[in-house]
């Protein structure tokens, strides 16, 4: 694997609640190569887009934090207003869900696209133009051109994220954030965004941290791909690997609870009960509530992140969930 | 930013599409461009000098030579109205220059680095509600001499305040929203993400509460001319004007008082008029 571009070393986050500090991220272990493409998949509040906003330096009010983030060299928590806007405007992007609202409403689209070098990176108005129309018709828009002139309300979802894309990669990063970029669009739209981020990572060398709750999508698109919960990533492992050899019972709970053409038409199996937060883990496994492998061991004593076979598996019982019977839902 | 400021203030009056809006407010913005117009070409307009006294053309009626009639002193009425209407702009557009810059300063100041110093900011505009302009206007005038000058810096306070208030609160809503955080995490510092986009946002209603302070403004001054506090005898001015044909309208020649207070209602209502609908219009974009 090549000098890993992005190193996150037991990141632990936490914002100042109503009882005391709210943990929400409890020690977030996660590396991106240069040109790697990893995904973090979880539920809704498991923490993957905290994480990803992490790097970019942008953290809740008041947020306290512990661990690190290595990003291109710089050392993203450490790092001083100056250092973060460079960080942030030549070797790290981020592509949001919603890109009507991320986008400013009032302003075509050739400033938004422009600006984003011209007003920080110094580069001229004529070239940041060329560059931006370059980057369009990479996202295989229709008339680049004319679609500077826009405004956002004039282009549908699917358009508005190719832009925010091609604003994205404006300052010629390293690094991609795309934080759920396809969740707001249809299904085809989702296809033909995500053929279009493939297309740009491999022109454009990008690394990519990938972030959704498609397990089926991250496997698809991503060299590897981990899954978050509670705050934590619980396995970690090429795609593939993942994919057909899940190892934690919770990313095995995730890819039993999707519908699948190849399994026939009997009822899916939902994991019970609810995904907890981060700041509800009183010890012990987070998922042991949850898990049908689980034993007593798994309620006091809390497993880490440990490689296992191709990847990494935060499980006491990793290894065993092949031999062992799952109890019955009661 | 240039561009974009053109194009929305295109937006809310292009001579195109006059007959699009409300007629009132055709009408309203037709008229405050007549005022202005007349106090720009005043002394290219006034029939007579407006300072010109003259003891034994007292109170006469309007005829061929004073289409107006004359006041107290033998002066040409309509000569004293056309000059009082570049007082009566004058004063509430130093408000309004003075007023603004700080106001919109102070609020994103606040709305952008909240903590202590939104606190700060926050209380010194409640506390300048506590003060009334006008009383502020009087006080300057004792501390001071009284002039237009005077008057109008002291009105500004209170105007500071509240268009500190309304635009600190939008400053807020605009600072919360998605695309400023994208914008943060493009690399654009504070200044660029204010200059190129939270000011053009905010400027609809910018724009809207300057005008509305414009007509607030033009009663605060008449009121502080019309008690000898801000314009001095014997420049023409509307609000002096009104008080100066007080003792008229005893003797049976009220034309005086009533010509400047018309003036100063037509001023104040097509203001308003126009402030209102863009004070709409600005609701209406949220």
């Amino acid at each position: 694997m090549s000098a890993p571009l992005l190193e996150i070393e037991d990141l632990c986050l936490a914002v100042p609640g109503q009882a005391g500090e709210r943990p929400l991220l409890r020690g977030v272990d996660l590396v991106v190569g240069a040109g790697e493409v990893v995904s973090i998949v979880g539920e809704s509040g498991s923490g993957k887009s905290l994480t990803a906003r992490a790097v970019m330096g942008m953290l809740p009010d008041g947020a306290k934090t512990a661990g690190s983030i290595r990003l291109a060299g710089t050392s993203v928590l450490a790092a001083s207003g100056n250092e973060l806007r460079a960080l942030r405007s030549q070797r790290v992007a981020m592509v949001f869900q919603d890109p009507r609202a991320h986008i400013n409403p009032v302003r075509r689209i050739g400033d938004y696209l422009t600006e984003a070098v011209t007003a920080v990176g110094g580069v001229s108005g004529s070239a940041a133009r060329a560059r931006a129309i370059e980057l369009l018709t990479a996202t295989q828009i229709e008339d680049p051109a004319g679609i500077m002139s826009r405004f956002p309300h004039e282009l549908s979802g699917g358009m508005l994220q190719r832009v925010m894309i091609a604003g994205a990669l404006m300052g010629e990063p390293e690094m991609l954030l795309a934080d759920e970029p396809t969740t707001a669009l249809d299904v085809t739209t989702q296809a033909e965004v995500m053929a279009i981020l493939a297309r740009l990572r491999r022109d454009f060398e990008l690394a990519i941290l990938f972030i959704t709750h498609d397990l089926e999508l991250a496997a698809a698109f991503a060299d590897r791909t981990a899954v978050m919960y509670a705050g934590r990533i619980v396995e970690e492992a090429p795609s593939a690997v993942l994919h057909e050899h899940p190892e934690h019972p919770y990313t095995v709970g995730l890819l039993r609870s999707r519908p699948s053409l190849g399994h026939g038409t009997g009822r899916l199996e939902a994991i019970r009960g609810r995904p907890i937060e981060a700041a509800e883990v009183s010890g012990g496994c987070a998922f042991a509530p949850r898990c049908g492998f689980a034993e007593p061991r798994c309620l006091t004593e809390d497993p880490r992140l440990l490689p296992h076979g191709a990847g990494t598996v935060a499980c006491l019982r990793a290894g065993e969930l092949g031999q062992v019977e799952e109890r019955s839902h009661a | 930013m240039t561009a974009y400021a053109a194009s929305r203030l295109g937006r809310i009056r292009p001579l195109s599409r006059v007959s699009g809006h409300p007629l009132g407010v055709t009408v309203a913005g037709g008229t405050i461009v007549f005022i202005v117009m007349v106090a720009i070409f005043a002394p290219l307009l006034t029939p007579a000098d407006p300072n010109q006294a003259s003891i034994i053309d007292q109170y006469l009626s309007p005829s061929a030579d004073h289409w107006l009639g004359t006041d107290a002193s033998g002066r040409d009425l309509l000569s004293r109205l056309i000059e009082g209407s570049r007082t009566a702009l004058l004063g509430p557009t130093i408000v309004i220059l003075i007023s603004t810059p700080i106001g919109v300063a102070a609020a994103l100041l606040a709305a952008w680095r909240g903590g202590w110093l939104d606190a700060v900011i926050s209380r010194v505009i409640d506390v300048s509600f506590a003060f009334p302009g006008l009383l502020l206007a009087i006080i300057a005038a004792a501390v001071f001499s009284p002039s237009l000058l005077v008057a109008a810096v002291a009105l500004s306070v209170t105007y500071t305040a509240y268009t500190a208030r309304v635009v600190r609160s939008e400053a807020l809503r605009q600072r919360s929203r998605p695309y400023i955080e994208a914008l943060w995490v493009q690399g654009h510092s504070t200044l660029s993400i204010w200059r190129r986009h939270l000011l053009p946002n905010l400027m609809p209603l910018i724009l809207a509460q300057v005008t509305l302070s414009f007509a607030y403004a033009t009663v605060d001054i008449a009121t502080v001319s019309f008690l000898g506090l801000g314009v001095q005898p014997p420049t023409a001015d509307w609000g002096t004007m009104v008080a100066e044909g007080k003792a008229a309208i005893e003797e049976g020649f009220p034309q005086e008082s009533l010509y400047a207070s018309g003036c100063l209602v037509v001023l104040i209502l097509s203001v308003s008029v126009v402030g209102d609908y863009l004070t709409d219009r600005a609701e209406q974009r949220k």
